[in-house]
């Protein structure tokens, strides 16, 4: 009941009509933005939330221009796997440069003529003269800035329900709320689930789980409890991590066994796994193997996400991943590669076999072939 | 009667109390670490190591075998290379403030590292990549520095400063088009990092520098003459060029190896040499020995406390940087010529 009447507060009113050519929008940094009352070319800062969302609401069409991580200079593509999979077309449209650094390159950006930016903040960097600078500059050709972020990102409360404004700022945009609210309830009914089925487990009967994602060598990025998304995983899926805190650090192997944990997570790393099974035999770590989540084979993936603090539209797939694999007998009844085939179908209008070839993308079709 | 001189037996004290604070060191490195593991199950797995008895903890024996061992070694080792190169090049160069990355050996292992990282090129793997980079950049200084069969040292400086710089903006490049995990990772790598020790490196490793530090170690009275300046040296009947030649290579060599397997750990090539200066003086022939002591003790230090200062890793160079600042602040202050003593 509580993420249901979370779910609908943000249904006030962020969208005033001032004309029919255009409407002004608050966007996630808190500002009203006056934007075209139907964007027909729109320039997209994201790492792939902003873009699937565009997908799932039939509006990706609109994607004039792409900057940011979408970028096709990008040596490894994966973390865009899913997103280039959905929207092969994507890296042909005209790339601006990498936010990060302060790269833009404005002209290339005006020249793809896009009357609306969708800024997806990458990490806190708002505030920063350069993207300051950039903002200014875009708003100084005529074009106005929807800011979107994820959660926990430049003062954004780190919770679902900032996922959840993200999508209805986006359907705001696109005058396609009903679609955004009626997207928003679908993933929530899985959210809902795992937090009613895990609420109620003693602590002292969950067992211990380290979140991490691989480097080399024995080596890990271990994600804190607090830490951006994987407080995801401690608020909703009510995990236990090992690792307190609100960091992800890198540990070497004496430190990981420290941990001891019943249970491991690997997320997203610079060492990516297709499936639980290819961790069994990376080399460099043989020393795992005396953790008891390596011995009893208590390892999940949850693919290539979250993708730095961004789960895109994949943070029911995650937690429900998650929640499964360490509380097995809550989840039963739950076959995971069928949801998910239900979840991509649902959310894209794509068939079947598309949705497990989506799966393959996003290094998560270990749960069709083990049928998890 | 013969009697040993007392400068000798001076050094010969100093040694053995560097060898004696050195195993202390190690000892404690044993001992501490985010694993809880008391002395006496330290000593249970060293015995049935070494008598090859039954494993009866195998966690407690991972921890020692494979994790802290491996790594006290690879310290100690790159420690000792990385000194005995400094203190190399020092005398090779006639300059108190070089160390041996001034040709390119840790940009080159920079961009190879970031060729495997970013791009997935690697030549049989990471280490390799950044292995093989770190020579072609050296080996494209010296060429480019030498004509007409010599190589002017302010040649190989300003080659070295070029090279370096070009490989940096490879560096760079390669961040622009890194993804955010690649990045993190590159950036960890290029902090230096001994986390990622095991008995691979140290067995193909720890040789070669040890081959190299003996190789050194036999030119030592050759870098005496060296120092002394080239026309003196030459008319001493000393090959310049051939010693020269040998010293940088094998120094580069270690330097290469070094930030091949554990990245670029700044400070320890320039610092360690000046300290065992102090000590020793600059005779090379216990110069080089006690560079390699002191060299290896420091690494030691340094790694034992990145591992265990924090629940996570600090990178190793931010410790030997902040050791070592206040030090050289105190050289220049002191304005004194410790470097020929």
């Amino acid at each position: 009941m509580l993420l249901g009447i979370t779910l609908f507060a943000g249904c006030t009113e962020t969208v005033s009509i001032e004309n029919n050519n255009s409407k002004t929008v608050v966007d996630m940094s808190g500002k009203e933005v006056t934007i075209p009352a139907d964007p027909q070319r729109v320039a997209v800062i994201d790492k792939g939330l902003v873009v699937q969302s565009m997908i799932a609401l039939g509006v990706d069409d609109r994607i004039a221009a792409t900057g940011g991580v979408i970028n096709p200079l990008s040596a490894d593509p994966a973390r865009n796997r899913d997103t280039l999979y959905l929207k092969p077309d994507l890296l042909t449209r005209p790339n601006f440069g990498y936010a990060f650094y302060g790269g833009f390159n404005l002209e290339t950006l005006l020249s793809a003529e896009p009357d609306l930016v969708i800024w997806h903040m990458l990490d806190n960097t708002e505030n920063d003269d350069a993207t300051l600078d950039f903002i200014q500059k875009i708003n100084s050709a005529g074009i106005p800035v929807v800011i979107i972020k994820s959660a926990g990102v430049g003062g954004a409360e780190n919770s679902i329900e900032t996922q959840y404004e993200a999508i209805r700022l986006i359907g705001d945009i696109f005058g396609a709320q009903e679609q955004a609210n009626d997207l928003i309830e679908y993933m929530d009914a899985t959210i809902s689930m795992v937090a009613e089925r895990t609420a109620a487990i003693p602590d002292d009967e969950k067992p211990s789980v380290l979140i991490a994602g691989l480097v080399r060598d024995g080596t890990a990025y271990v994600w804190g409890e607090d830490y951006a998304s994987a407080r995801f995983s401690t608020e909703i899926a009510h995990l236990k991590n090992v690792y307190s805190g609100n960091q992800t650090q890198i540990m070497s192997k004496e430190q990981i066994l420290a941990f001891k944990p019943d249970k491991i997570i690997l997320v997203d790393g610079p060492m990516a796994v297709a499936s639980p099974e290819d961790f069994y035999e990376l080399e460099g770590f043989e020393s795992w193997n005396v953790l008891p989540a390596v011995a009893d084979r208590e390892i999940v993936t949850v693919g290539i996400f979250p993708w730095w603090d961004d789960f895109c539209l994949e943070f029911p797939t995650v937690i429900l991943i998650e929640a499964k694999s360490v509380y097995p007998d809550q989840f039963e009844d739950i076959e995971v590669h069928k949801w998910l085939t239900d979840y991509h179908t649902t959310l894209y209008g794509i068939n079947d076999t598309q949705a497990v070839e989506l799966a393959d993308q996003q290094y998560l079709k270990w749960v069709y072939d083990s049928e998890y | 009667m013969n009697s040993v001189p007392p400068k000798k037996v001076l050094k010969i004290i100093y040694f053995a109390g560097g060898m004696v604070l050195l195993l202390i060191l190690i000892l404690v490195a044993l001992c501490v670490g985010t694993y809880p593991i008391t002395l006496e199950s330290i000593s249970i797995v060293l015995y049935q190591a070494l008598s090859g008895g039954v494993i009866t903890n195998q966690t407690h024996s991972v921890v020692i075998l494979d994790i802290r061992i491996p790594r006290i070694l690879l310290a100690i080792g790159i420690g000792a290379g990385l000194s005995v190169a400094g203190c190399v090049y020092q005398a090779t160069f006639r300059n108190p403030l070089v160390e041996p990355y001034l040709l390119g050996a840790s940009s080159g292992a920079a961009f190879g590292a970031g060729l495997a990282i970013v791009l997935g090129f690697r030549i049989f793997s990471l280490q390799v990549t950044a292995l093989l980079f770190s020579l072609v950049a050296v080996f494209l200084v010296y060429s480019l520095a030498t004509k007409d069969r010599k190589t002017p040292l302010l040649h190989l400086i300003l080659i070295g400063i070029v090279v370096n710089a070009l490989f940096s903006a490879g560096i760079s490049l390669l961040k622009t088009i890194a993804h955010s995990e690649q990045l993190r990772d590159l950036t960890f790598w290029l902090m230096g990092g001994i986390y990622v020790a095991d008995w691979n490196d140290v067995v193909v490793i720890l040789p070669a520098i040890i081959i190299s530090l003996l190789i050194l170690w036999g030119l030592a009275w050759r870098l005496n003459i060296i120092t002394l300046g080239d026309d003196e040296a030459q008319a001493l009947g000393l090959d310049v060029r051939k010693i020269r030649v040998l010293a940088i290579f094998f120094s580069t060599l270690i330097a290469s190896l070094a930030v091949a397997t554990v990245g670029i750990i700044a400070w320890v090539g320039l610092i360690v040499p000046h300290i065992a200066r102090m000590v020793v003086g600059p005779e090379h022939r216990g110069l080089i020995p006690f560079s390699a002591l002191f060299g290896g003790g420091f690494l030691l230090l340094c790694d034992t406390l990145a591992r265990t200062m924090t629940s996570g890793e600090i990178p190793i160079s931010i410790l030997t940087s902040v050791i070592a600042a206040p030090y050289i602040i105190y050289l220049v202050r002191r304005n004194k010529a410790i470097f020929v003593g």
